[in-house]
């Protein structure tokens, strides 16, 4: 139950969502996959076709129109006023939420139809479809909410949902921990993590022979957005390359244009938009993968890297890439940017080699999709028991 | 098939009469009528319109015009819906005092102005 869902659908919530309902379609399970025709939640209501398709995997796609507001002001104004630091009242809160893309067909069939489903899975917890979807019905709603500490989570808006949720799935212990911090009336809950998927196999130095790369390098992968860190990324490891040239370069991975500054260039190479085949050799021939992003509530790229047998450097600002650098033994975070200008020094030495193969062993151990579909069909059974459900 | 109209604060909201409205929505889906909700903000409504407002009111008059039941949750209908009201068989009022709701300042105003409100435009040259 996301707000979008299509193939060019780019965000983390939308991906776990996704594979989720793919890996429970094979497993047998009836899977509506219920959303609206929206792409993205900047405008563009009208994107896709209202209607049923049956999805590769055996789910079934459902599409209600979305609407948005002509003007978007009290979006804007919100979000304004976030970034700003400053609070929203209740008043002012719900505007910001009812002029986000709505989809007021997809509530008047979990109206009717909720109590027809064994559970509701909605995600992300910040957009108007979850919270909807929650007020519609709630004894089937299962929050998958990524969730992390910024601003928006401080809203009044989402405390119901929260409390009278079915249950809530959460990706990590870090977001768990926050959430029961945040909403002490929380809902009952579990850790389940996200399944990522694991590559048959991995050839380096064909990516490197295909986008012209010769030597080390560190890559980032994921939206170019200051919201991901990505700029103080860039603007770092150009003035530390500056300061002390050497072969070791940035190369970043993503949709859309990368904002790249004039000075920072000679030591950042932007090969945009990856297959997933060339993502996962581009994860295979880095030096590390660096997690720039303060705000993370699971992190596919760390799990990615690791079962290349990549070593990740990661902000410490997010406690979720703390805890995964933790766990595994197969990461370190940075402070600030002297630690990070430590850091690359040492990746740059070809003498530095990752510790073991710790990482790739607690991606499989923790995250393969079949572990994840496990703990889920294990909550589903304890929490929606199957009697009296069709 | 019935056409029933219900009005009132609609999830999702931060006005308890809202869990009001949704019962009854849920009520009458559930017996099988036509349902359009309006609500007075934004919200899983397919339509918003403020009975305290002339436009909002005239518009909830107009789209009860032939409904077979109307739900009314929220304070007592303007006279222009009380006149519409009075054609249908079946009007259920749940009385519900209204929930302040200040007006936005000069300062709320502007703000909302600048992030692109075209309703705000509209009012600021009236005056």
């Amino acid at each position: 139950m996301p707000v979008r869902f299509g193939d060019e659908v780019i965000g983390g919530a939308e991906m776990v969502l996704r594979e989720l309902a793919d890996g429970l379609a094979e497993r047998g399970w009836a899977v509506d996959v219920l959303t609206g025709c929206a792409r993205d939640h900047f405008g563009g209501a009208h994107w896709y076709e209202p209607g049923v398709t049956e999805l590769a995997h055996g789910a079934r796609l459902v599409r209600f129109p979305s609407v948005t507001s002509r003007g978007r002001a009290h979006r804007v104004l919100g979000n304004r006023r976030l970034d700003r630091g400053d609070p929203l009242d209740v008043r002012a809160a719900y505007e910001w939420l009812n002029d986000d893309v709505r989809v007021p067909g997809l509530f008047e069939y979990l109206v009717d139809h909720g109590h027809e489903y064994r559970a509701v899975v909605a995600a992300p917890y910040l957009y108007w479809t979850t919270v909807a979807t929650t007020a519609a019905a709630p004894d089937r709603t299962v929050l998958l909410p990524c969730l992390h500490d910024e601003p928006t989570a401080a809203l009044p808006v989402y405390d119901g949902m929260f409390r009278d949720a079915r249950g809530c799935w959460f990706l990590t212990e870090p977001e768990a921990d926050f959430a029961r911090k945040r909403w002490p009336d929380l809902t009952e809950h579990a850790v389940v993590g996200a399944g990522v998927r694991v590559p048959e196999r991995y050839d380096p130095d064909g990516f490197r022979a295909r986008y012209g790369i010769d030597g080390p390098f560190v890559l980032y992968a994921g939206r170019r957005e200051s919201g991901k860190g990505f700029g103080r990324l860039v603007e770092w490891f150009a003035r530390g390359a500056a300061r002390r040239p050497g072969p070791l370069r940035l190369v970043v991975a993503g949709p859309g244009p990368a904002p790249i500054p004039d000075a920072a260039a000679p030591y950042v190479v932007d090969v945009g938009a990856l297959s997933e085949r060339d993502r996962d050799d581009a994860m295979a021939a880095a030096r590390a993968l660096v997690q720039p992003s303060p705000n993370e509530s699971f992190s596919r790229t760390m799990m990615e890297a690791w079962l290349a047998g990549t070593f990740v450097v990661a902000n410490g600002a997010s406690a979720v890439s703390r805890w995964h650098c933790e766990r595994s033994g197969a990461g370190a975070v940075y402070a600030d940017e002297a630690e990070f200008a430590t850091w690359m020094r040492r990746l740059a030495d070809p003498a530095w080699s990752p510790p073991d193969d710790a990482g790739r062993a607690y991606v499989l151990r923790e995250y393969t999709m079949p572990t994840v579909l496990d703990r889920v069909e294990a909550l589903l059974d304890q929490w929606l028991p199957i009697e009296g459900v069709r | 098939m019935s056409r029933a109209i219900v009005v009132g604060p609609y999830p999702p909201t931060a006005d308890p009469a809202g869990a009001v409205t949704l019962a009854e929505v849920r009520a009458l889906r559930a017996e099988g009528l036509d349902v359009l909700v309006i609500s007075p903000e934004p919200s899983a409504a397919r339509v918003d319109a403020c009975p305290q407002t002339r436009h909002g009111a005239r518009r909830i008059a107009r789209l009860v015009r032939g409904a077979d039941v109307v739900v009314w949750v929220g304070p007592e209908p303007p006279a222009a819906v009380a006149r519409a009201l009075r054609d249908v068989a079946d009007v259920r009022v749940h009385a519900a005092s209204p929930r302040p709701r200040p007006s936005p300042g000069i300062a709320e105003r502007l703000e909302l102005l600048r992030a692109g409100a075209p309703t705000f435009v509209r009012s600021l040259r009236r005056r």
